[in-house]
C-alpha cells in the first residue's frame, strides 16, 4: 500500500514538473511600443552569416519605420518540421509565414483547426495598402485573387506577388555552349535536335550528357519542370486542358514520352545516376565536365555554375534552350512559370492580441516606403537613384566582405528571402538577369503556352482532402517508381497499359474528380 | 509487519534509491507519458485541437493500412531486412569477441578492438553518405567490381543489390561495439575452468566448445530475445538515406512508409496506427520469444 502512495507521489511529482516547464511566459511589451512575434524561415545562405533575422540590417531598418517591435522565432537549421511542431504544441507566434498549401487540407483546415484567422474583414480594416492592390488585380481578373483565398473565398495570408516576366520565369533546360561550338552544332529545338546534339556530346566528350539531382521530379532533374515531357503534351504535375483537370501520371501520351527517354537511357545519353545524384554530386559532374545538358535555375544553376567556372575554365559556357517541341516551328506546349501570387503568404495566427498592429506591420511592405524598403533596402546604403531607377550599391553587387550577392540581398533587401510583399521588376532585372546569357535564357525559356495550363492554388476540398490524401499518396509512390523504371528499362515499355490500369485501381480517377471540382468550384 | 520491515529497507537504502530516481523520472516522462499520446490513432488528429478535442475515427486508419496496395510489400521487405540483419548481423560480434579472446597480444587485441569500435561513433548521416559516394558509378566499390572483372553499375539503383548493401553495412557500423558485452561476458569466466580442461587434455577447440560457448549462452539468448522484440523495427533512418525510388521493391520498409505518411504528408494518426501496430506486433513476438526460451533453455528475460 505504501509502495503504492509511493510510486503516486512519484509519478505526481513528474507529471507537475512536466506541465510546469511546459508554461510559457508571456512577452511584455517595456516602452510602450508594441511587440509582435515572428515565424520566418531564414534560407540556408542567411542562416549561415546571423543568428537570427533580428541582426539583417532590413529588419532592424523596417521595424523602425513602421514603429512596431518584431521578435523573430528562432528556429533550427534543417528543421523541416519544425512549424507543425510549433502548431502541434498550441502556442502558436502572431504571425506565421509558411506554404499553408502544406498545412494538411490546406489553409481552410488551418483557419477551420482555428490555426490562423481568415483576413476578409482585416485587409478591409487595416490593410489599405493590400486591399487597393487587391482592387487593382480584381479588375484585371479574377485568377490572381482565387489564387490568395480558401475555396471558401476567405483570404488566409499577406502574399507575396511578382508581376514581371523576369521573376515569373526562373528554370529552363540549359546546354555547355562552348561544346555546342567546337561541334558546330546550333542549340537544339526539337526532341530530335536534342538527339543528335546529346549523341553528339556522348561521342566527343565520352559522357552521358544529359545528368540531372535527385529527388527525381524537382526542378533540377531531367524530369524538371517537365521539361522533355511536355513536347509530347505530357505534364508532370496537376494542370489544366481547357476545363478539364489532370495529372500527368495518368496520361496515356506519358507512353511517348516514356518510350524517348527508355531511348536515350539505352544509348547512354542520359547519366545513369540521375535517379541518385544528390545536389554536390551532381554539381561536381557539372564542374568537372560530365555534363553536357541539365534543367537548372537561372540563378543558382547558371549563375552560379558561370561565376564558379570562370576562374577554374575559361572555356566553360553555358546558353538556355527553349523548352523542347516535337516538330520544328511548334510553340512549347508548357515550362516553369511561376504564377502572380507566390504559395507563400504570412498569416496572422488565431493567439495574436492584437489584430491592427499585426495587419499594420504586414500592410506597410505593400505601400510606396516599404515597397522601396523591401526590395532595394536603405537608399544610400544599398541602392542609389540613378535617372529614376533604383540601383544597387556595390555593397550588394561587390560585397567589400566577399558575400555573394544572394546573401548582401537577404541581409539588407527583405525579398530575395521571400517575404510578403510585391516582387520589384527592377530588382529581377539586377539579380537574376545580371549575365547576358541569363537574360537570353529567360527570353526562350519565357516562350510557353504555360498561363494556359497553370492553376494555382488549386487544392481538393476539405471535406475529401483526408480520401484524396489515401488516394494520392499510394498514386504518387506507384507512378514515380514505374516513371523510373521504364526509363531505365527496369520494367518493359510493353506494361504499359498495365501501369494505367494500376493507377486507376489505386482511384486515380477520383483523385482527379476531386481536384476536378475543386477547379469547378474555384472558377464559378 | 512484513510492511514496516520493507520501509525499514527502503529508508536505510534510502541513497540507492534517491540515485534510482531520476531513471525513474526518466521512464516516466519519455517512455510512459507519451504513451497517451496513442491515442490519436483512433482520431483524425488537428495539430491545433489537440489529442482531446480531435474527431474519433476508430480503426479507419488501421484499415487504410491494411488495404493498401503497398502493405504486402512493406511487411515483406521490413521482415527480409530485419531476419536478414538478425541471420548475418547477431552472430557477427560473437565470432568476432571469440577470436579476439583467443588474440595473445595486447597490443594487437586492442588495436583491433578500437578499430571495429570507430563506425559506432560516426554519425548514421556520414555512413550513409559514404556509402553513397561508393556505390555510385565512379565508387570504391565499382573500383573493385572491375578490380574482380565486373562491370560498373550504380550499385544503389539495382533493387537486387540493396539488402546486401544494407546488411553488410550493418555489420560494419554494429560488429565492434556488439562484441563488447560478449568480450565482458568472456572475462568473467573461472580461468580455473581452463586450467583443468588444459589438465584433461583439451585443446584450444574443445575449450571453445565445452567451456567458452556454454558460458556465454545465457547472454547470447538474452540478447537474441531482446533482439526479437524489435523483429518488425528495421531503422528507417538509414534505408531513407540510401533508398530510391528505382529502388523501393526491395527498400521500402513499415518505418520509412510510416516516416512519408507522417512527417511528408503529415498524417500523423496513420503514423500513429501504424507505428502502434507495428509495437503490438514486436511485442507478441517478444513475449513468445521469451516463453519459448524459457522452455527450452531455461534462461528468459523474466
Amino acid at each position: 500500500m505504501k509502495r503504492l502512495v509511493l510510486i503516486t507521489f512519484l509519478i505526481g511529482v513528474t507529471i507537475a514538473m512536466v506541465w510546469a516547464t511546459g508554461q510559457s511566459e508571456t512577452t511584455v511589451s517595456d516602452d510602450g511600443v508594441p511587440t509582435l512575434t515572428y515565424y520566418r524561415t531564414p534560407p540556408g545562405v542567411i542562416a549561415t552569416l546571423v543568428d537570427s533575422w533580428e541582426e539583417a540590417p532590413i529588419w532592424q531598418a523596417y521595424q523602425e519605420q513602421v514603429g512596431i517591435d518584431i521578435e523573430f522565432v528562432k528556429i533550427p537549421q534543417d528543421a523541416a518540421n519544425h512549424l507543425s511542431l510549433l502548431i502541434a504544441s498550441g502556442d502558436y507566434p502572431d504571425i506565421i509565414e509558411n506554404f499553408w498549401g502544406r498545412y494538411p487540407g490546406g489553409a481552410a483546415q488551418a483557419i477551420s483547426d482555428e490555426v490562423i484567422t481568415p483576413l476578409n474583414d482585416v485587409f478591409d480594416q487595416y490593410a489599405p495598402n493590400l486591399s487597393s492592390l487587391i482592387g487593382e488585380m480584381q479588375q484585371a481578373g479574377p485568377g490572381n485573387v482565387l489564387a490568395m483565398q480558401t475555396g471558401e473565398g476567405e483570404f488566409f495570408g499577406f502574399p507575396m506577388l511578382r508581376f514581371y516576366d523576369e521573376a515569373l520565369v526562373f528554370v529552363g533546360p540549359q546546354l555547355r555552349a562552348d561544346w555546342l561550338e567546337n561541334l558546330g552544332l546550333d542549340v537544339p529545338e526539337t526532341i530530335d535536335d536534342w538527339t543528335a546534339v546529346l549523341t553528339a556530346f556522348r561521342d566527343e566528350y565520352d559522357v552521358a550528357p544529359l545528368s540531372g539531382a535527385a529527388p527525381v521530379l524537382n526542378s533540377r532533374n531531367i524530369f524538371g519542370e517537365s521539361s522533355f515531357a511536355s513536347a509530347y503534351e505530357v505534364i508532370l504535375d496537376w494542370h489544366r486542358v481547357g476545363d478539364r483537370i489532370q495529372h500527368g501520371f495518368g496520361q496515356p501520351e506519358l507512353r511517348d514520352f516514356l518510350v524517348k527517354m527508355n531511348e536515350w537511357y539505352e544509348a547512354g545519353l542520359i547519366d545513369p545516376e540521375f535517379v541518385t545524384n544528390d545536389r554536390s554530386v551532381f554539381e561536381n559532374k557539372v564542374y568537372n565536365g560530365n555534363v553536357g545538358a541539365f534543367i537548372g535555375f537561372t540563378g543558382s544553376s547558371m549563375g552560379t555554375y558561370l561565376n564558379t567556372m570562370s576562374s577554374r575554365d575559361p572555356e566553360f559556357d553555358l546558353v538556355g534552350a527553349k523548352y523542347p517541341v516535337l516538330n520544328r516551328g511548334d510553340y512549347p506546349y508548357y515550362g516553369q512559370r511561376s504564377g502572380n501570387v507566390v504559395p507563400r503568404a504570412t498569416a496572422i495566427s488565431t493567439q495574436v492580441s492584437d489584430v491592427a498592429t499585426a495587419a499594420r506591420f504586414l500592410d506597410y511592405a505593400y505601400g510606396e516606403e516599404g515597397h522601396m524598403l523591401v526590395n532595394f533596402g536603405i537608399e544610400g546604403v544599398s541602392y542609389e537613384m540613378i535617372d529614376g531607377f533604383p540601383r544597387y550599391t556595390d555593397l550588394i553587387t561587390d560585397n567589400p566582405d566577399g558575400l555573394t550577392m544572394a546573401a548582401a540581398m537577404g541581409l539588407y533587401t527583405g525579398i530575395s528571402a521571400g517575404g510578403s510583399a510585391v516582387q520589384d521588376g527592377r530588382y529581377a532585372v539586377q539579380y537574376l538577369l545580371n549575365l547576358p546569357q541569363q537574360a537570353d535564357a529567360v527570353e526562350k525559356w519565357k516562350q510557353t503556352d504555360a498561363v494556359e495550363h497553370l492553376v494555382v492554388g488549386l487544392a481538393p476540398a476539405p471535406s475529401v482532402s483526408d480520401d484524396f490524401g489515401a488516394i494520392w499518396t499510394e498514386v504518387q509512390t506507384y507512378a514515380e517508381e514505374n516513371i523510373l523504371k521504364f526509363v531505365t528499362g527496369a520494367r518493359s515499355l510493353s506494361e504499359f497499359d498495365d501501369y494505367l490500369d494500376q493507377l486507376e485501381a489505386m482511384g486515380y480517377e477520383t483523385a482527379r474528380q476531386y481536384m476536378q471540382n475543386a477547379y469547378e468550384a474555384m472558377t464559378n | 509487519m512484513l510492511q514496516s520491515g520493507r520501509m525499514r529497507r527502503i529508508a536505510n537504502d534510502r541513497v540507492l534509491y534517491l540515485m534510482l530516481l531520476p531513471f525513474f523520472v526518466y521512464f516516466v516522462v519519455f517512455h510512459y507519458i507519451p504513451l497517451f499520446g496513442n491515442i490519436i490513432a483512433f482520431k483524425r488528429y488537428s495539430p491545433a485541437r489537440g489529442i482531446f478535442e480531435s474527431p474519433w475515427v476508430g480503426f479507419s486508419y488501421f484499415q487504410q493500412f491494411f488495404t493498401s496496395s503497398y502493405f504486402w510489400r512493406v511487411l515483406r521487405n521490413t521482415v527480409v531486412i530485419s531476419l536478414s540483419t538478425l541471420i548475418v548481423g547477431f552472430p557477427a560480434p560473437i565470432i568476432l569477441a571469440l577470436m579476439l579472446n583467443e588474440v595473445r597480444s595486447t597490443a594487437y587485441k586492442r588495436i583491433i578492438q578500437s578499430v571495429t569500435y570507430l563506425p559506432h561513433f560516426v554519425s548514421l548521416v556520414v555512413v550513409a553518405g559514404l556509402i553513397v559516394q561508393f556505390s555510385t558509378i565512379e565508387g570504391l566499390f565499382n573500383d573493385i567490381v572491375v578490380a574482380l572483372g565486373g562491370r560498373r553499375i550504380p550499385l544503389l539503383q539495382e533493387a537486387r543489390l540493396f539488402v546486401p548493401i544494407y546488411v553488410t553495412s550493418e555489420v560494419w557500423q554494429t560488429v565492434g561495439w556488439g562484441s563488447i558485452i560478449y568480450l565482458s561476458a568472456l572475462s568473467t569466466i573461472d580461468p580455473n575452468l581452463y586450467e583443468a580442461a588444459v589438465i584433461d587434455g583439451a585443446g584450444r577447440f574443445r575449450q571453445l566448445l565445452a567451456i567458452t560457448l556454454p558460458s556465454l549462452l545465457p547472454t547470447i539468448v538474452v540478447l537474441l530475445i531482446l533482439r526479437t522484440g524489435r523483429l518488425l523495427t528495421v531503422g528507417h533512418e538509414k534505408i531513407i538515406l540510401l533508398y530510391n525510388p528505382l529502388i523501393y521493391e526491395t527498400s521500402d520498409v513499415i518505418t520509412t512508409f510510416v516516416y512519408r505518411k507522417g512527417l511528408i504528408d503529415l498524417n500523423w494518426s496513420y503514423s500513429t496506427a501504424v507505428g502502434l501496430l507495428n509495437s503490438v506486433v514486436n511485442g507478441v513476438i517478444i513475449v513468445s520469444m521469451n516463453a519459448l526460451s524459457r522452455r527450452v533453455s531455461e534462461t528468459s528475460l523474466w
